[in-house]
């Protein structure tokens, strides 16, 4: 349904006038939140309820945007995405606070973290001090850390389905901008290159804790990327590098025998809860 | 309240990691401000499209001088655009603004031609900051035709005129700080 509204509007775009194009979207937007309250009344509806609210979710930043380009605003400005996530994450949030669903709780996180990029991305604007690469590794790294956290804290309440969500791309993020700050010989960061395996391992460890495969699967894939990353850096010239290449097959045979093992010997039974 | 603070403490954890983080940038950028001496020296520019006119800008033995572009200039023939001016602007760094100045009056100027002031200033472009995060979260502001006085741990845009499309990046051309 999300589909067939957003090619019907975009074939039809410029024959719609501007009235038209807001009503298209930010209307849909609306109409869909709507109907997804008169839904959720019923609890034969729970169903078609989320999915109105998605559709509601996924449209309503659209409709936002093509607003405030009628209205004459510059869409592709920092500020205005803020200004877009802050009023989406509100509106979700508090959307939360009243019908409590999973469903407005993950809004909430995808919006919030839209408006923590956007906030950052307005303080540093086109700052030629602070448009670096690393500027972007860091608020990844920090954005997965703290969707771990998060994950963490859903494992215990209503809405734990939202961990591995959380889980996969705070993992994902926080291992991935931790590799990217270690760099490449001979502009390599030695802090982050040699504190690396321990947050890897760090991740391994968690999935035993909290029995995650989300962590397990995540944690073995950026080792092994980890170990390829190496070998390549300072093994690729030279005869050392078949060596190389073959220690490293080795080593990585060895992380996915002990990757499996772990699996099957402790991921079952419940997680441990926050607070236990 | 001990239990309640230990039982959401991801949750607050989690939350606070990104706040504090806005934070931190948000006086990594604005504090050092704070302490930073003001731009005191100002400088000379020009506007115009550097590759559609038959002459250029340049400052020797600290005066401005005018010159016409050698032919060839670089690996091509050059076909002068006789249409296609160069003009000078003067910016003021205390009143962040800039105003056109005549050949003849800025060759009244002495002038350095290091790209730093005598106070530690540079002027630089900003990044054009075109990648996935602007494409999602904002950012593509045509960094590259904002230009900054950056020195003394902070970058502070300035306010420039010019002369044609504003954002043609090569619509700005340094010259030199004015030393009187």
């Amino acid at each position: 349904m999300f589909l067939g509204i957003i090619i019907l509007i975009s074939q039809n775009w410029n024959t719609l006038g501007s009235f038209v194009q807001i009503l298209a979207t930010l209307g849909s937007a609306c109409a869909a939140f709507m109907i997804g309250v008169i839904f959720s009344r019923y609890p034969n509806l729970s169903g078609p309820s989320s999915a109105f609210f998605l559709i509601s979710g996924l449209v309503m930043p659209v409709g936002l945007i093509t607003t405030f380009d009628k209205l004459g605003l510059q869409t592709g400005t920092p500020g205005l995405m803020v200004l877009i996530s802050g009023l989406s994450l509100a509106m979700f949030l508090v959307s939360y606070f009243i019908f409590r669903k999973t469903l407005f709780t993950l809004f909430s996180i995808i919006f919030g973290t839209w408006l923590f990029q956007s906030f950052i991305e307005w303080i540093i604007s086109g700052n030629p001090s602070f448009q670096t690469a690393s500027i972007y590794e860091y608020r990844i790294l920090l954005t997965g850390l703290a969707y771990i956290l998060l994950g963490y804290y859903f494992s215990g309440t209503a809405h734990k389905t939202l961990s591995g969500f959380l889980y996969g791309f705070g993992s994902l993020g926080f291992l991935g901008a931790a590799m990217a700050l270690g760099g490449w010989s001979p502009n390599q960061n030695a802090f982050w290159e040699l504190i690396y395996p321990l947050l890897v391992f760090g991740i391994i460890y968690l999935s035993v804790q909290l029995k995650s495969n989300t962590f397990l699967v995540f944690g073995s894939l950026f080792l092994i990327g980890y170990i390829l990353k190496l070998t390549a850096e300072y093994f690729s010239s030279g005869l050392g590098w078949p060596l190389a290449l073959v220690l490293a097959g080795l080593i990585i045979i060895g992380v996915s025998y002990y990757a499996v093992r772990l699996h099957k010997k402790y991921m079952s039974g419940t997680p441990p809860t926050p607070g236990s | 309240m001990k239990d309640s603070i230990k039982k959401n403490l991801p949750l607050i954890a989690g939350l606070a990691i990104p706040i504090i983080m806005i934070v931190a940038i948000a006086l990594a950028v604005y504090v050092p401000r704070l302490f930073a001496p003001q731009p005191a020296f100002s400088f000379l520019y020009s506007s115009g499209d550097i590759y559609q006119t038959s002459y250029f800008f340049a400052i020797e033995n600290e005066v401005l001088v005018k010159k016409d572009k050698p032919q060839p200039y670089g690996e091509i023939y050059y076909k002068p655009a006789t249409a296609a001016n160069l003009q000078l602007y003067l910016y003021n760094p205390a009143q962040n603004k800039s105003i056109p100045i005549s050949l003849q009056d800025a060759q009244n100027l002495k002038l350095s031609a290091m790209k730093q002031s005598p106070d530690g200033y540079e002027v630089i472009s900003g990044n054009q900051s075109e990648n996935i995060f602007t494409a999602i979260f904002g950012g593509y502001n045509r960094g590259y035709n904002t230009q900054y006085l950056k020195g003394h741990n902070t970058a502070k845009k300035i306010n420039l005129n010019f002369s044609g499309d504003p954002y043609n990046y090569y619509n700005f051309q340094f010259l030199g700080w004015i030393i009187k």
